[in-house]
């Protein structure tokens, strides 16, 4: 490897591998594989530095780490599906700061645990995207690259995905209706 | 008047919103989404957008319940272990280092 290499690797690639292993994390549901991921993906990306041109290095190295998620689940059993009570289990658990014990923060919990069970009764293309957008901050483009899905797509399945969690909240009446409007009725 | 009938007509994509333009609340929904993800550049998109849901309640609530949709889903994102980015920060600075 050259110095420039060496000098591009450590600029582009190094200040990204927090986002890296929060990207990983998600994809993987486990925090070993994880950090085994990235570590692939550095060394994936490693090799590839002097080709790359130094434009949006989070989109490239987003793009590596999926292909190289890809690439070691085709070698690999299924990940083991998420488990909804344990999500809910882990959302609801007691927090132990003051701020948790105040009552406002039941019904913000409350709210909180009906939006996660809507949105782990999601399908998986609509889970994945608000996962990474709204769980994982990314930017609609950078949810694209690990997809591997255009940024249309990303934009559309949200709105549905969030549209099918809100319909959700309105049934269990988590969320107001446009009745409420009228009646003057707040949650 | 043309302008905003023109919007309609083609569900908000043509002609561009400019300063001072109201929005409809078709318009609105297409454009919520982008508002609330930070993926809307354009200053008079948002400074329409703003004015439009400080003015109606309807798409004012659809706003706020969305946001409260993505503030509950945020508040899943767990802290990523700062040792785990630590080894993989010197991994990487091993490869730059030992070639």
């Amino acid at each position: 490897m050259s110095v420039d290499g060496d000098a591009a690797f450590e600029r582009y690639v190094l200040p990204e591998v927090e986002v890296m292993l929060r990207v990983a994390r998600s994809l993987t549901r486990n925090g070993a594989d994880a950090e085994d991921l990235v570590q692939d993906s550095l060394i994936r990306a490693y090799k590839a530095i002097e080709r790359f041109d130094g434009r949006h290095p989070r989109a490239w190295l987003l793009t590596i780490l999926r292909n190289t998620h890809i690439n070691r689940n085709r070698r690999r059993r299924p990940e083991l599906l998420r488990d909804p009570d344990t999500q809910l289990e882990r959302l609801v658990q007691s927090p132990e700061d003051d701020e948790a014990i105040r009552p406002d923060r039941f019904v913000d919990l409350e709210f909180d645990a009906d939006v996660v069970a809507a949105f782990d009764s999601l399908g998986e293309p609509f889970r994945d995207v608000i996962e990474l957008v709204d769980i994982d901050g990314l930017a609609y483009a950078e949810a694209a690259e690990v997809l591997g899905i255009p940024v249309g797509t990303v934009m559309s399945r949200l709105h549905r995905g969030r549209k099918k969690i809100r319909e959700q909240l309105r049934r269990t009446g988590a969320a107001p209706t446009y009745d409420d409007l009228e009646t003057g009725r707040q949650r | 008047m043309i302008r905003s009938a023109l919007r309609r007509m083609t569900l908000g994509r043509w002609p561009s919103v400019r300063s001072g333009d109201a929005l409809s609340c078709p318009e609105v929904g297409r454009l919520l989404q982008r508002f609330l993800d930070d993926e809307l550049s354009d200053d008079a998109e948002i400074e329409a957008l703003s004015e439009h849901l400080d003015e109606c309640r309807r798409c004012g609530l659809e706003a706020d319940t969305y946001q409260k949709i993505k503030d509950a889903l945020a508040s899943r994102r767990e802290p990523v272990p700062q040792d785990s980015v630590d080894r993989l920060r010197e991994f990487g600075q091993h490869l730059a280092e030992g070639s």
